[in-house]
């Protein structure tokens, strides 16, 4: 498949499947879906099943030459945040805080795991754990088929990366992907990432505002924060959010990609994970 | 709100370039032509200097050359008869005649009539022809041509009476010769 300036791939990486799109910049602008290929991932062996649904997905293009970023469904990674010891002044300080802490969190060892953190030494910072085997198949297949990495990033990141410049000063931004809602709580100058929470969404009940409101409020109890003022959403939000706050008292909510949503209402799952990060 | 930068793909140049603005980039091609641009000129001024440089350099050399080389002066060929002839119009033209005038009235008395001056430039010889009442008159006049620093020597060569005068005056003629300044 021949390339033109401003194209890219997109893949998006779960346990239970792939899928292949292919992004454009600038001219016609917009996403197109190539392929997608489910899985069911082994308890001995999560990972093989992954490589061999990327292998076939990518064995049915040519896309030699393509710059790719890799999107990871959140379940893939691990997300934490990090307090800098103090007087850290080193990379390595940073980087043994990090492993320090995946490991009290987690109570596994950081060695089979590659750690990608937006380190910083005078504030607390997030960092990802991604399993080395994963990684290890992303980037041999990558180079297999010729592609080149450009990005591998957790889907939350790369949906709030993209929505960054939208968010308002006293919300919170929320992702909502395959009935889970994963919510990055800020700061009130919306300058950094306080806590992140992923939480199920009921299924078979009616999630509106109320139901909403009182969640957040909980989890701001919890995170000890006052309560935001809105929820800035991007992914499959259900329709009863899009209303405005009828009662006082309740969080409003506003969809961030509600033209993207709407120009592309049948994606898949797997390919609104591959679309994540993107505005497309 | 900063970009949250974790990601798990490894650095390269190509995933550098990817995630450059394309504005950035064409600024920074720009600012490489412009880089070019000036590193070319530079070196095509730098040749010219060097250029310029040797070019001096062997002007120098050959004028050094030139200055070392005894001067040639064309040789005209003039004939006898004509560079006598221009000897004497120098001569002529080189001839003090304003000192000999002034040397010969400060030492001509009033009783001393003089009738020619002569001068010979080539010998530096003035001859002079004058008359006067009696002989006496005439040798003071002598002795006082002889004072004048302007002559070497002051000779009397001839002297004679006048006899187709009335007052019957004797006439003599003096040669003098003039020292050259």
């Amino acid at each position: 498949m021949r390339r033109a300036w401003g194209q890219s791939l997109r893949i998006g990486i779960a346990a239970h499947g792939v899928s292949l799109l292919q992004e454009r910049r600038w001219r016609n602008a917009g996403l197109t879906l190539l392929a997608e290929h489910t899985c069911s991932a082994s308890a001995e062996h999560p990972y093989d099943a992954i490589a061999q649904a990327l292998r076939a997905l990518l064995g049915e293009q040519q896309l030699a030459g393509w710059p790719v970023h890799f999107v990871l469904a959140d379940e893939l990674v691990r997300l934490w945040r990090v307090e800098p010891p103090a007087g850290a002044a080193r990379l390595a300080d940073l980087q043994a805080a990090a492993g320090l802490r995946f490991q009290s969190l987690y109570g596994e060892a950081p060695a089979g795991w590659q750690i990608s953190a937006d380190w910083n030494a005078t504030a607390p910072f997030f960092a990802a754990a991604l399993p080395r085997d994963l990684l290890t198949v992303l980037q041999l297949l990558a180079q297999e088929s010729g592609l080149h990495i450009v990005s591998i990033e957790p889907q939350l990141i790369a949906s709030l990366n993209c929505w960054r410049r939208a968010l308002q000063p006293g919300a919170w931004f929320g992702q909502i992907h395959d009935g889970l809602l994963s919510i990055a709580a800020l700061e009130p100058d919306a300058s950094a990432i306080r806590a992140i929470r992923v939480l199920p969404l009921p299924a078979g009940q009616s999630i509106d505002l109320s139901w909403l409101s009182q969640t957040l409020q909980r989890e701001a109890l919890l995170l000890d924060m006052a309560p935001p003022q809105m929820l800035q959403v991007c992914g499959a939000t259900p329709t009863l959010w899009n209303k405005p706050a009828s009662q006082s008292g309740q969080i409003a909510c506003a969809v961030l990609d509600h033209a993207q949503q709407a120009g592309a209402p049948t994606m898949s799952v797997l390919a609104q994970l591959a679309r994540s990060g993107s505005v497309r | 709100m900063k970009a949250v930068k974790i990601d798990f793909a490894t650095g390269s140049v190509r995933r550098a370039l990817f995630h450059t603005h394309p504005l950035v980039m064409l600024l920074a091609g720009a600012g490489v032509l412009l880089c070019a641009s000036v590193a070319y000129a530079s070196w095509q001024l730098a040749q010219q200097q060097r250029h310029r440089a040797a070019e001096l350099g062997q002007l120098r050399q050959r004028a050094a050359e030139q200055a070392q080389r005894p001067r040639e002066v064309a040789q005209v060929a003039i004939a006898p008869v004509q560079a006598q002839f221009v000897n004497s119009a120098i001569g002529q033209l080189n001839l003090p005649w304003r000192d000999l005038q002034d040397a010969v009235l400060a030492a001509t008395p009033r009783q001393i009539a003089l009738l020619a001056l002569e001068p010979e430039p080539r010998k530096q010889l003035l001859k002079l022809t004058a008359e006067a009442k009696s002989s006496d008159d005439m040798v003071a006049y002598v002795a006082q041509l002889k004072q004048q620093e302007l002559f070497s020597s002051v000779t009397l060569i001839r002297h004679e009476i006048n006899e187709q005068d009335a007052n019957r005056p004797l006439r003599f003629q003096v040669e003098a010769i003039w020292q050259a300044r």
